[in-house]
């Protein structure tokens, strides 16, 4: 017979667990109950208790309305993941659950707010992904870059030209440098969504991300998250939208006009005015036949000659000399809510029931931007010691108050 | 070396049939002057060029105090030794700059004297630099300068090996020659007429005898501005190029009228 909390959510509970990276048996630990008992929380066999739920919610930094609240129920597949082979389950699983807080909060902001349309053009394109060819590909990039008004010249902001176009853009530090981003469409909410790994990455690695993940948007509408599980598959996808992305941000026409000399100085000099790293201009030019084979092994070996190989090693991968893009779609959502005088920051936390840090890495906003909205709860006021003493002419009791202490 | 220079000089780029003119901006048309700007403002780094600026008015100062600090000196040779060493001012700025913004440049080596010249390759545009006493100057010519421009486009030369070249001869083509010009405020030697008095990016004619184009940097190198170069396809302004249409409106306010 299931007790406890009637409107307890056991998906919740598998959510929050995994976004926190926690194994059942560590919860478990954690709130004094087994793995076991965690499990049958989970599958809805069993609920917990109030004071259990309670202590759950503390565990996992959570609020206790978040468990009782309806899960995203939308399958999010396929989901693009751009990510090494040495990613771990966990740290896919944490980031999952973050994707589908995304869709709630997007969802729960566009019931009070206008986003804008999604703008993207038919491409004549093959059904099939198998199908598509190089030259499909530069011309399915150099195709958005017209319908996107950006001609042939470097693209100022990527994440900008993204959100322009109503895709939404979340920037997520992972804190697994094995990710670098994923992109997913959500049919109940009608379009697709991107999100980049900022951990430990330079500008234009993560330009070069969305990009990334643009082409997948754009080049593989029919792929079954079959097609994206299975390692043959999936190598075929990550080239065609790395391709794509390279297009994207270096259009073939302005990338022979301008790369005469396919030196490293060179890419250098070319890379703080295209955002595009120097390993991915070598690539570049290789895919265009300006150079070959041994002319493209040499130029890596010498990046690594250089020590330009690793994460932000290239000439200005340093965030002062080239900063970081910002979203700002889902950040302008909420402070369009806010603006409108309905619901203050309070109620927002409220009505999403997510923790207020999570809120605000998933829309942009500044850290702290909700603190406010925050429950504080006040300390129960200490009960004063008192002293008893007996009359001994009368025999009573007499009670001392306590005495205040002067800090 | 020189040799090897220009007999690795080769073919001619589009812009050279309009430059290879005695005095080219007479008979270059507008939309040739519009395309020279263009390629400039397309190639030339801002950020490099506001360093190598704002490094050149320091460096004309530190000449100054080091002359200054030299008390075997007097004025006269002082004043001498400022014209002499000024250019050094303009290739330090220069290599500071290019070593900053990992822009590539390389010393030349003269046959005829021995002589070091810095080529700065801006994307499209080699710079070299030359001081100026007035900026009413025609170009100082010399050989090097005139093969320079007159084959501005298409240098083909060796190399050297530095590590990041795949072993081949690596085309120069495509080059606009542009000549940063620099001068000082004076004739006497003190602080404030040896400051920075003049300070542009010049494109030469094809034979070096004038100035078909002429931007000016010298607000830049004293008060940090960023230079103006004319109309282009690349604005500096973010927002002529991609504009934020981001637009979120409040459902409620748009009922309201209010949005």
């Amino acid at each position: 017979m299931v007790v406890g909390l009637p409107n307890f959510c056991g998906a919740r509970l598998t959510e929050a667990r995994l976004a926190r990276g926690m194994f059942k048996k560590t919860l478990g630990d954690l709130v004094g109950v087994s793995g076991t008992a965690i499990t049958k929380y989970e599958e809805g066999e069993d609920k917990p208790q109030a004071e259990r739920l309670d202590v759950i919610a503390r565990q996992l930094g959570f609020p206790r309305s978040f468990f009782t609240a309806r899960a995203w129920e939308e399958d999010l597949q396929p989901v693009f993941w751009r990510s090494r082979s040495t990613e771990t389950r966990t740290a896919r699983d944490m980031t999952e659950q973050r994707m589908r807080w995304l869709c709630e909060v997007f969802h729960f902001l566009e019931q009070e707010v206008e986003f804008p349309s999604l703008k993207l053009p038919d491409i004549d394109l093959p059904e099939d992904f198998r199908s598509l060819t190089q030259e499909d590909i530069e011309r399915a990039a150099e195709t958005m870059r017209d319908a996107w008004r950006l001609r042939s010249h470097p693209i100022p902001d990527v994440t900008l030209a993204l959100e322009n176009a109503g895709i939404p853009v979340v920037n997520l530090d992972f804190m697994s440098d094995k990710q670098d981003g994923f992109c997913f469409r959500s049919p109940t909410l009608g379009r697709p969504f991107v999100g980049i790994n900022i951990h430990k990455v330079s500008a234009a690695r993560a330009r070069f991300d969305a990009a990334h993940e643009l082409g997948h948007v754009v080049l593989h509408r029919s792929a079954t998250p079959q097609q994206e599980r299975d390692p043959a598959t999936h190598k075929l996808l990550e080239s065609q939208a790395h391709a794509f992305a390279a297009a994207f941000l270096f259009p073939k026409e302005s990338f022979l006009a301008e790369v005469s000399t396919p030196s490293l100085d060179y890419f250098a000099a070319l890379k703080k005015k295209w955002g595009m790293s120097v390993g991915a201009m070598i690539f570049r030019a290789w895919t265009l036949g300006v150079i070959d084979e041994g002319e493209k092994a040499g130029l890596q070996q010498n990046m690594g000659r250089r020590r330009w190989r690793g994460p932000l090693r290239e000439p200005f991968d340093g965030l002062d000399q080239m900063p970081l893009e910002h979203p700002r779609m889902l950040r302008r959502g909420i402070e369009a809510v806010l603006a409108d005088g309905i619901l203050d920051r309070r109620a927002v936390v409220e009505l999403l029931c997510l923790p207020r840090n999570e809120i605000e890495r998933l829309t942009g906003l500044e850290p702290g931007f909700l603190s406010t909205a925050e429950v504080e709860e006040l300390p129960l006021p200490m009960k004063r010691r008192a002293a008893d003493g007996v009359d001994l002419a009368g025999g009573t009791v007499v009670t001392f108050p306590g005495t205040h202490r002067r800090v | 070396m020189q040799t090897l220079f220009l007999t690795c000089l080769t073919f001619l780029w589009q812009f050279d049939i309009m430059l290879h003119r005695p005095h080219g901006l007479n008979e270059m048309s507008m939309s040739n002057v519009e395309q020279l700007k263009e390629l400039v403002r397309n190639d030339v780094d801002l950020e490099f060029l506001k360093t190598a600026a704002v490094a050149i008015a320091w460096e004309y100062d530190r000449l100054y105090r080091s002359l200054v600090s030299t008390p075997s000196l007097d004025d006269n040779v002082r004043k001498e030794e400022f014209g002499k060493r000024r250019a050094s001012c303009a290739i330090d700025a220069l290599v500071a700059a290019c070593r900053r913004h990992a822009v590539p440049f390389e010393f030349k080596r003269l046959e005829c004297n021995g002589q070091h010249k810095l080529l700065v390759k801006a994307g499209r545009v080699i710079i070299i630099q030359e001081p100026i006493t007035t900026l009413k100057n025609d170009p100082q010519t010399s050989a090097y300068k005139r093969d320079l421009a007159k084959f501005h486009g298409l240098i083909r030369q060796l190399e050297l090996d530095l590590g990041d070249l795949p072993g081949r001869i690596v085309d120069w083509s495509g080059c606009t020659l542009a000549v940063l010009l620099h001068g000082d405020s004076g004739g006497h030697f003190n602080q404030r007429e040896k400051a920075l008095g003049g300070l542009s990016l010049a494109i030469p004619d094809a034979n070096y005898e004038g100035w078909v184009l002429r931007f000016d940097l010298h607000g830049v190198a004293m008060f940090g501005q960023v230079p103006d170069m004319g109309a282009g396809p690349i604005p500096n302004n973010l927002d002529q190029i991609q504009r934020d249409e981001v637009v979120v409106v409040s459902k409620r306010a748009r009922r309201r009228g209010t949005a």
